[in-house]
């Protein structure tokens, strides 16, 4: 176990630089000096001499690869630049962002599981029965929907409408204003979710331990909750891995939207404003924490099974 | 003796597209308290299913009972509530299937099986539980039990692994066993020593058991009465020795001399020819007549029906009686 | 004797199941999905036709009604600066159903080209072909075209291009994972023996055998990139006004929502309606090319 948890790291480490490579070079291609940039943001004048003096500071004049290990470099100690526009830095500016972030994607994952799981368990007992057919039709329609239409679609049932939740806005500890963004992100992950633990759970009760289970004489909530549950795990978790990325990114639309100050919006103000290590650091971000929950839910997945943790 | 079992008419099938397919046409038979009756047949002839059916676990391969009675100890079960269906299950009839492998859910510990089992029946805490499925294990002959209950089934060899289910299966004292081909996916060294164990835990509690094999051999040694089944009907029924000594049957008969030819080492194995017919095939008359060396003309027009001899043996054939005129129609 | 019945029972299946499809073919129900497929073709039609269905510039303001309410005149209302909302869902469907279309081949082809490449050589090639996708799964959901968008700057051919960055690995995979398979069997080694070519191998006798699956993901890769495209419009990334996208019609009368929620939601619903459509033919094909599903 120990072993594969180190293989699937090592296998980890250069996505993860490879992706920072791809966003590092992506960035080099927006239009425009960013120097200038700054400059024009600042004042209006522009002395060639200052330019030139903090290109060189800032590196700019080296080589490309020189300023990608020296990127590297920082990125590992934490160091993300400085951001144009606020002058910050970009590692404070995203830990004030997170926490918004993250308490709209749990709490949406949170929804996600709880819609998902249960349509799917509904569905893969009442297989062919109307209620298979609308979880069915529940999940593609869920798929098929997008997240920003489905958040002003419910903005404007509970808060234009019946007036019962904020449109928009953010106070911390207020649960209030999370709830219909993290129910659009849930939703909008929940038809899949839906998917895969019908499909998973039908094939495991397809099996015979199935059956002797019923042979036995236990209760409905032991046979589907522990017998079958416990089999259909894996597949189950590995979406819901998948879907924390999709859920995380989906951040961006539905912050956009309600107006909250996390880290999806701070990408999409970072990139109207072209300000790179701003935009840099969220993608960044939000590829990492991806990469490292699929990395965990692999192992989790790896956990669960007897059969594979007892490997050597 | 009174009777544990009774099934009447019993027919089951699957329906596809709106089409009923019966795999099982009818069949009856009855079992004693402390009996043991042995079913033997080939593969796909519904033995398993009858099984199945007793258990009402049916459902859950995509079969339905369409008509007949199952009875136990006097009540219908066909109709019986899902409540009473768990209470019955496990605990009065408990069932051990062919493949101990797939038949153990691999995701939890052999202890935490038994346990469960006994939990679901009898009202004990989880220690008592826990101390009942180890003496249960030590029965079975699993050495050293206690360490055993913290083990997952992938970690057992097969013949350990049907202990544990022969364990989790008595493990509530039920009246009837059901152990559906349990020696198929094992050793044959091993088969033997699992035979006697079962046939030993039966016999010792006057319980009754019902054997499931294609193996005449098993059934021979261990069971008191023998119904052989071809293609979801009865073809014979009649007590062990009897149907060894004289079969009635063609079928039975076909099936002694293939076992007989192996034993014996003979230069060419004797063999039924043909094949099971499949489920859906229509067949007019007697359902082994294609296969039949003794077939006259009445039995591709008209079904056999069951007949119950003078010493209270059954057989479906037309021709029973003149059978052993015709020698060695298999060789 | 086993073996005899296994065959058998092989025979048995193969012989039934052109018979149901048929079955299944000539048996047109009535269902929703059906319904909102035939919607969709419909959606199709309109768009594709839209010059001769509606009269109104969809470009052309008209302060003089600004937001009115859907009437005979403006089947879906009007937006902020008087344009005929009905119109710019028709162009704006135009704009994405063309997007979705340039994307989907450019995913076909390089994806179905790196996968049967990668497939076939294996090794090597297949490893540098496998972490490309890899990678660019590694990016969750749409991040990567967002990306891609704020570094090159937007500009629909740079959304196709990043759409097509994003769409063409899943079918890569595919692709390869089947040649993988079918390059281990009878015919195509039947094809070596007979001499074929490399390339007569890959494109006649590989790939033919792939088209029930590509036509599946591509249909609904094409859901899946209209709902990106849409999402990127949405946050101002993709299509640029005054032009018209679904998408970025949902963006601008988002600020309406009070007043005129028909701004948001005539493009909305009709967006919902052509994508679950797609994803619905999707399904209903996926279930013809592989029933076990």
């Amino acid at each position: 176990m120990i072993q594969y948890t180190l293989k699937r790291l090592l296998e980890t480490i250069p996505i993860w630089v490879a992706i920072t490579l791809i966003v590092f070079l992506l960035m080099n291609f927006i239009p425009g000096d960013p120097v200038m940039q700054l400059m024009d943001a600042r004042s209006g004048a522009i002395d060639e001499q200052v330019v030139e003096q903090i290109r060189e500071e800032w590196g700019l004049n080296d080589p490309l690869y020189m300023q990608y290990l020296n990127f590297l470099t920082n990125l590992v100690q934490g160091d993300l630049g400085t951001s144009f526009q606020s002058r910050m830095e970009v590692t404070s500016v995203l830990l004030e962002r997170i926490p918004v972030t993250i308490q709209v994607t749990l709490l949406g994952l949170f929804f996600a599981i709880v819609i998902g799981v249960t349509a799917g368990i509904i569905s893969a007992m009442k297989r062919g029965n109307w209620l298979d057919t609308f979880v069915s039709t529940f999940s593609i329609a869920g798929v098929s929907l997008p997240a920003f239409f489905l958040g002003l679609l419910l903005m404007y049932i509970f808060s234009v409408k019946l007036n019962w939740l904020p449109a928009s806005g953010y106070k911390l500890g207020e649960v209030k204003f999370l709830i219909l963004p993290a129910i659009t992100l849930g939703l909008s992950v929940s038809g899949i979710i839906a998917r895969i633990t019908r499909s998973s759970m039908i094939d495991v009760l397809k099996m015979d331990y199935m059956v002797t289970s019923y042979a036995k004489g236990l209760s409905k909530y032991r046979i589907l909750g522990i017998h079958a549950m416990k089999n259909a795990l894996s597949p189950i978790l590995t979406i819901i891995g998948v879907q924390l990325g999709l859920l995380l990114s989906g951040a961006v639309i539905t912050e956009t939207i309600f107006g909250l100050p996390g880290i999806g919006r701070l990408l999409i103000d970072g990139i109207l404003q072209r300000d790179i290590p701003v935009v840099q650091g969220c993608v960044i971000f939000i590829s990492t924490v991806f990469l490292v929950v699929n990395l965990l839910t692999d192992i989790c997945c790896r956990l669960v099974d007897p059969r594979i943790r007892s490997e050597h | 003796m009174s009777k544990l079992l009774e099934i009447c008419d019993l027919k089951v099938g699957f329906t596809k597209n709106d089409e009923f397919t019966p795999v099982i046409k009818g069949i009856n038979f009855s079992l004693n308290k402390g009996e043991n009756l042995g079913i033997v047949g080939e593969s796909g002839c519904g033995k398993s299913m009858t099984s199945l059916a007793i258990m009402g676990l049916l459902k859950h391969k995509g079969l339905t009972v369409s008509e007949g009675q199952i009875k136990w100890n006097g009540r219908n079960l066909i109709d019986q509530s899902e409540k009473e269906q768990k209470s019955m299950l496990g605990n009065e009839v408990a069932m051990i299937f062919q493949e101990p492998m797939t038949a153990l859910n691999p995701m939890l510990t052999v202890g935490t099986q038994i346990v469960e089992q006994i939990r679901a029946h009898r009202k004990v805490s989880k220690k008592e539980a826990e101390a009942h499925a180890i003496q249960m294990l030590k029965k079975v002959g699993i050495p050293s039990p206690e360490s055993r209950m913290n083990v997952y089934p992938h970690e057992m060899s097969g013949g350990m692994r049907q202990r544990v289910m022969i364990a989790m299966a008595i493990s509530c004292e039920p009246e009837l066993l059901i152990a559906d081909e349990p020696t198929t996916a094992l050793d044959v060294t091993i088969q033997a020593q699992i035979l006697d164990l079962l046939s030993n835990l039966v016999s010792e509690t006057n319980r009754s058991m019902i054997l499931i094999t294609h193996d005449l051999g098993v059934v021979a040694n261990y069971c008191q009465r023998v119904m052989v089944m071809y293609s979801g009907k009865v073809m014979e029924e009649s007590p062990t020795n009897e149907l060894f000594d004289k079969p009635l049957h063609p079928y039975t008969k076909g099936l002694i001399e293939s076992v007989k030819s192996i034993e014996e080492n003979s230069e060419r194995i004797a063999s039924i020819p043909g094949m099971v017919p499949l489920p859906g095939e229509v067949i007019a008359g007697c359902v082994f007549c294609e296969r039949c060396p003794y077939a006259t003309d009445i039995c591709s027009q008209q079904e056999p029906p069951i007949e119950t001899t003078d010493d209270g043996r059954r057989v479906s054939c037309w021709n029973y009686k003149n059978l052993s005129e015709v020698v060695g129609a298999y060789e | 004797m086993v073996k005899l019945e296994t065959s058998s029972g092989n025979l048995e299946v193969q012989s039934t199941q052109p018979l149901q499809k048929v079955k299944a073919r000539r048996k047109f129900k009535i269902s929703l999905s059906n319904v909102l497929i035939g919607l969709t073709m419909v959606i199709f039609a309109t768009v594709l036709c839209a010059p001769l269905i509606t009269s109104y510039n969809p470009n052309e303001n008209d302060l003089t009604s600004v937001l009115q309410a859907p009437s005979a005149a403006h089947l879906m209302g009007t937006d902020h600066l008087g344009r005929d909302i009905f119109t710019r869902v028709l162009f704006g469907g135009q704009k994405s159903l063309l997007i979705a279309l340039l994307v989907q081949g450019i995913a076909v082809s390089v994806g179905a080209l790196l996968g049967l490449i990668a497939g076939y050589i294996g090794g090597r090639t297949d490893k540098f072909i496998m972490a490309l996708t890899n990678i660019i799964f590694s990016f969750p959901g749409i991040l990567f075209a967002i990306a891609i968008m704020a570094a090159l700057g937007t500009s629909v051919f740079n959304l196709i291009l990043a759409l097509s960055l994003v769409s063409w690995p899943e079918m890569c995979r595919l692709v390869r994972s089947q040649t993988m398979a079918l390059k281990e069997r009878e015919f195509v080694e039947g094809g070596y023996a007979l001499g074929a070519s490399v390339y007569r191998i890959l494109f006649k006798y590989i790939l033919p055998n792939c088209y029930g699956n590509i036509v599946v993901i591509a249909t609904l890769g094409m859901a899946g990139t209209m709902l990106a495209e849409a999402s990127l419009s949405f946050l101002g990334l993709g299509v640029q006004p005054p032009d018209a996208s679904w998408g970025s019609m949902v963006n601008t009368g988002k600020d309406y929502l009070y007043q005129a929620p028909w701004y948001v939601f005539s493009p909305g619903i009709v967006m919902f309606i052509t994508i679950l459509g797609i994803n619905l033919m999707g399904d209903k094909l996926r279930d013809y090319f592989d029933p076990k599903m």
